[in-house]
């Protein structure tokens, strides 16, 4: 039925099936420009996740605003008055930015104790670094000795500090997000009615509109500012500044990916134009396969684009993998053809172009649902971003293969028949050469096999789950530099907090009307003057047993390796104590901090670190990401047991926050959803194989002669200290899918030719001599395209074209030696 | 903290007149306190005192006005009914003891302030608040002095006593309630006391 619709239809009237085809091509594509990608981290971020909701809850109850980092590094006296007038004039600069809420540098901070004096003095007007007659020996001092400047504000060495840009907090998008919440929990509890769901729909709509607004007006203040600093530094030669910032790292991740995007993207295209022109030696094979690659990547992007599903951080490698895939498909068909065309020189085009398109619809149609089975394993994730990232590789898959059949053979028909290539029989491919060595020396074979498993299984013990945002630069790149500067000298990089709960007292309320003796009659009259009054536990919530307790706390993260700076209420216990003589500050005391300091400073010293209402501290810390060998799940782990042993659960409660722990939760789930579903799906694998070949022998060699390879992946990381982050995880899913097309194409072509030879020997010859070829010219033509990846300067672009060069060199070695040594073995 | 004990000491000074408060108590009871004020300063003058000497001098003065017993009753909040009667006498000394040790610890601290007296509030029969400037030369402090007038009057006690002091409506009674109350809310009594024995 399938061939008389190829017959007199698809064949009978190519032109206009194909002028129809190139309209409903073009037309799907225009929705492409729809398509978005958002490669931030954020988007990573777990929607459903608790913490997530947590730290958003913290940033706003704490007041912590997001803020980037201006680092500023002379040579000479960082107090001087130019710099003191540059690092004003450089705030004033930046303040102007609309998304800037202020600047916090060492001009306009509080010098508590340049000269340190009672703290009702300090309390009547507290200097900064532009009063009149400030001592500024006593000022460098304070910066390299208080508890809140050093290795905050300055570095140690006093040639650097930071101007801390805070960033204004959109209440709009908060409201946005907890109205798009509200559904999202309700959701849980029951099913929405018809009403409510399309509220859903418009307040995620809401949300999605104005955060693309936001992440543009926050990328253009981003790029202006960097504008900003060029321009300065070129004004002043002798400052060196540097940006930082988580915000700033999230936002260069997104531009870096679509900078790899577009550039690579090109380059490769070009290359693999040149490898296919070596190869094929034709122009015609170039250009078809040049035409069906664009046609189903354009389809894809466009069907993507409608949908609103947009390119992630996951997904990034989404465009490059479908490229693969469909040049494999249109290779295997190319190379068919002309062996069709050798074997049956005087044969017409339309019924070579049909011969092709049948004799490979079989094994393609499993290559692409064995690749599909791999993918859509990820739509059990419950990762929004890796479903739809599922979900896109499906679509693609199947978009590649129908296109592909539709369009080759038309297309085939447009181009006179050639002249068939009579190989001279001299001439020995180079895959024959491959299948003398896999039929005399199996040993060899077998013995390199088991020492790359070995390889492999050494390596992968060594694999680390890490994300480091740090080692996604190259060491040499300015953004690197400034993100070092600030990771080692300025306090640490990735945000984590500590909220320490207080629990409240539940038996405040005691009889008090039994009056059973004089003395007490007395002390009642005074009961009511003492009764808790409005206002009180806010006055009064500065005890010395909660300080004590966040000191200790404090304390304890401080001696932390990985912990850089840690800020707390202890920060100003430190400082008080400092201003007290060394004693440590008593209730009153903090109570009267409490209510008079001026609200300015209050911001910077005691808003972001309390919430009496909850009867809460936060403890504030910035991890040191450019320490090797920093384990963050570990870290986070062993601080959280520490905390547990160190609190009482009756008392005060724990919890960690911020980004670090949010990032490591998205880790984890990756690591969960991809690594742990590949037991998932190597068995569906194995089901498919064993449908496809229906013998459980050809599907157990078929599998282990793809766990190599794909092992080989993981030992490499290991070996090379190549850690599965959020950009690397991706890779198992796509090795397998790499590996397990080449190995059907070779099983399926042998098990088709051993049933005319009926000799292994002779059918294995045969096989390299064919559809060998054809998988030789697919991975070589990836292998030269990817290369191209390692001159990036972003670290996962590089790891991502040298794995899948891996990938795809281990999948072709694997099945046109060991794969055949197997068969050749145990028979078929 | 250290300008809030400066004016405990004063206050106490005025109270010694006591016994003779009657008809116009308020009169009284104010000039009784700045006088107290004087002693104090004519205390702290006198440059021949050791540090120990002249602290010694300054709490003495300040004892007989200061109902640190009460304080010490009511800073336990509803804990004080269940105390046994050893356990409160223990309190009591405790919590004295501390007081009178940190405020001699800040006297160092008082410069040339002067006190005056702003308002004068009677609330009840026998409760009169004296709310005072600390005055320097840059600027003010208020400070509120609230007394009591026990119903039987207190051996070696003036008539009128102090049982607390708001500094900028700060009040040190309900600072230490709120200090002992959270204390007590993760550990015992006998702690409590263990703490106070430390600090003073």
């Amino acid at each position: 039925m399938l061939k008389n619709f190829y017959q007199n239809y698809l064949l009978g009237y190519p032109k206009i099936i194909f002028s129809f085809m190139v309209v409903l091509i073009i037309a799907v594509s225009l929705f492409a420009f729809k398509l978005e990608i958002d490669a931030s981290a954020q988007t990573l971020l777990l929607e459903n996740d608790k913490d997530l909701e947590f730290s958003r809850d913290v940033a706003k109850r704490f007041e912590a605003p997001d803020f980037l980092v201006v680092t500023y590094t002379v040579d000479g006296d960082l107090l001087s008055q130019d710099n003191i007038d540059n690092i004003t004039l450089l705030s004033n600069k930046i303040k102007k930015l609309s998304i800037v809420e202020s600047v916090t540098s060492i001009v306009n901070v509080p010098l508590l104790q340049s000269p340190p004096m009672p703290l009702k003095e300090l309390l009547k007007g507290i200097p900064t670094l532009t009063s009149p007659d400030i001592n500024k020996t006593l000022v460098k001092e304070e910066f390299l000795t208080s508890a809140i400047y050093r290795q905050n504000l300055v570095s140690d060495d006093f040639a650097t500090t930071a101007l801390m840009v805070n960033l204004k907090r959109d209440e709009h998008y908060f409201s946005l997000i907890n109205n798009k919440d509200k559904y999202l929990k309700l959701k849980k509890e029951r099913a929405l009615t018809h009403s409510e769901q399309t509220e859903y729909k418009n307040a995620a709509d809401a949300l999605k509109k104005y955060r693309d607004t936001l992440r543009a007006q926050n990328h253009a203040t981003i790029v202006s500012l960097r504008e900003m600093l060029k321009t300065f530094m070129q004004e002043h030669p002798k400052i060196k500044l540097h940006l930082g910032g988580v915000d700033m790292i999230a936002d260069d991740m997104v531009e870096f990916v679509k900078y790899d995007l577009k550039t690579f993207g090109f380059m490769i295209i070009v290359l693999l134009v040149l490898i296919l022109y070596i190869l094929l030696r034709e122009k015609r094979w170039v250009a078809i396969a040049l035409l069906i690659c664009s046609a189903s990547l354009g389809v894809t992007s466009g069907l993507l684009g409608l949908f609103g599903w947009e390119i992630t951080v996951v997904s990034s490698n989404f465009i490059s993998l479908q490229l693969i895939m469909n040049m494999s498909l249109v290779v295997h068909l190319i190379v068919r053809y002309k062996e069709l065309h050798e074997q049956n020189p005087h044969e017409e085009q339309k019924s070579l172009a049909l011969g092709t398109v049948f004799s490979m619809g079989k094994p393609s149609l499993f290559v692409v649902l064995t690749t599909i089975a791999g993918f859509s394993s990820l739509v059990f994730s419950g990762i929004l971003p890796v479903i739809n990232f599922g979900w896109m590789m499906s679509i693609g898959m199947v978009v590649s293969l129908v296109l592909t059949y539709i369009l080759f053979p038309i297309v085939l028909l447009f181009f006179k028949k050639s002249e068939a290539e009579q190989r001279s029989t001299s001439k020995v491919s180079f895959t024959s050469k491959v299948a003398y060595i896999a039929y005399n020396y199996k040993k060899t074979v077998l013995v390199s096999a088991f020492l790359v498993t070995v390889f492999s299984v050494s390596g992968a013990m060594q694999l680390r789950v890490e994300n480091s945002f740090i080692d996604y630069f190259k060491k040499e790149t300015q953004i690197y530099q400034g993100m070092a500067l600030i990771d080692k000298k300025l306090g640490g990089t990735t945000p984590l907090d500590i909220i320490l709960t207080f629990k409240q007292n539940s038996d405040e309320v005691v009889a008090i009307g039994v009056k059973d003796s004089k003395e007490d009659a007395e002390l009642d009259s005074f009961t009511d003057e003492f009764k808790e009054q409005d206002g009180d536990k806010e006055q009064y919530w500065f005890t010395q047993n909660k300080m004590r307790k966040v000191k200790e706390v404090h304390d304890y993260l401080d001696s932390v390796d990985a912990v850089g700076k840690v800020l707390s209420l202890a920060t100003a216990g430190e400082i008080l104590q400092v201003l007290n003589d060394g004693v440590e500050a008593d209730g009153l005391t903090l109570a009267l901090m409490n209510k008079e300091l001026p609200q300015e400073y209050r911001k910077i010293i005691l808003s972001p670190y309390m919430d009496i209402t909850n009867n809460q501290v936060r403890i504030s810390t910035r991890i040191i990401d450019s320490l090797p060998e920093l384990e963050r799940d570990a870290l986070i782990k062993k601080i959280d047991a520490d905390l547990k042993k160190m609190l009482t659960p009756k008392n005060e409660e724990h919890k960690l926050s911020n980004l670090l722990v949010m990032y490591n939760n998205m880790l984890q789930s990756l690591f969960d959803s991809q690594i742990k579903t590949i037991g998932v799906v190597v068995f569906i694998l194995f089901l498919m194989f064993l449908v496809l070949f229906r013998s459980l022998k050809i599907a157990v060699i078929a599998m282990v002669a793809n766990i190599i390879p794909v092992g080989v992946i993981f030992g490499f990381m290991g070996w090379m200290n190549i850690p599965l982050d959020m950009m690397t995880i991706t890779i198992a899913a796509i090795s397998i899918g790499i590996a397990v097309d080449d190995t059907i194409h070779y099983i399926y072509r042998y098990s088709m030719l051993y049933q005319q030879s009926k000799d292994a020997k002779t059918t294995m010859f045969q096989a390299h001599e064919s559809i060998g070829v054809a998988m030789f010219y697919t991975s070589a033509i990836i292998m030269v395209g990817f290369s191209v990846l390692v001159l990036s300067n972003f670290l996962p672009t590089i790891y991502f074209g040298l794995l899948t060069m891996i990938a795809m060199f281990m999948a072709i070695v694997a099945d046109l030696m060991f794969l055949p040594v197997l068969i050749l073995i145990f028979g078929i | 903290m250290k300008y809030i004990y400066k004016i405990v000491l004063a206050i106490t000074a005025v109270l010694c007149f006591g016994q003779n408060l009657a008809a116009n108590e308020q009169v009284e009871l104010k000039e009784h306190f700045l006088k107290k004020i004087d002693e104090i300063i004519l205390i702290v003058a006198k440059k021949e005192f050791t540090k120990d000497e002249r602290n010694g001098k300054i709490v003495k003065s300040l004892t007989p006005m200061f109902d640190f017993e009460l304080m010490a009753k009511l800073s336990l909040g509803n804990r004080w009914k269940d105390l046994s009667d050893t356990e409160k006498e223990k309190f009591v000394a405790l919590y004295v003891e501390r007081m009178k040790q940190s405020y001699s610890s800040k006297i160092d601290a008082y410069k040339d302030e002067k006190v005056e007296i702003k308002k004068v509030e009677q609330a009840k029969e026998d409760r009169i608040t004296l709310v005072t400037d600390l005055v320097s030369k840059t600027e003010k402090l208020e400070i509120a002095y609230k007394f009591h007038k026990p119903k039987k009057p207190i051996a070696s006690k003036d008539s009128w006593l102090i049982y607390d002091v708001e500094i900028l409506g700060v009040s040190i009674l309900k600072t230490d309630i709120a200090q002992f109350k959270e204390f007590l809310h993760t550990k015992s009594m006998s702690e409590l006391m263990d703490a106070l024995a430390k600090q003073s």
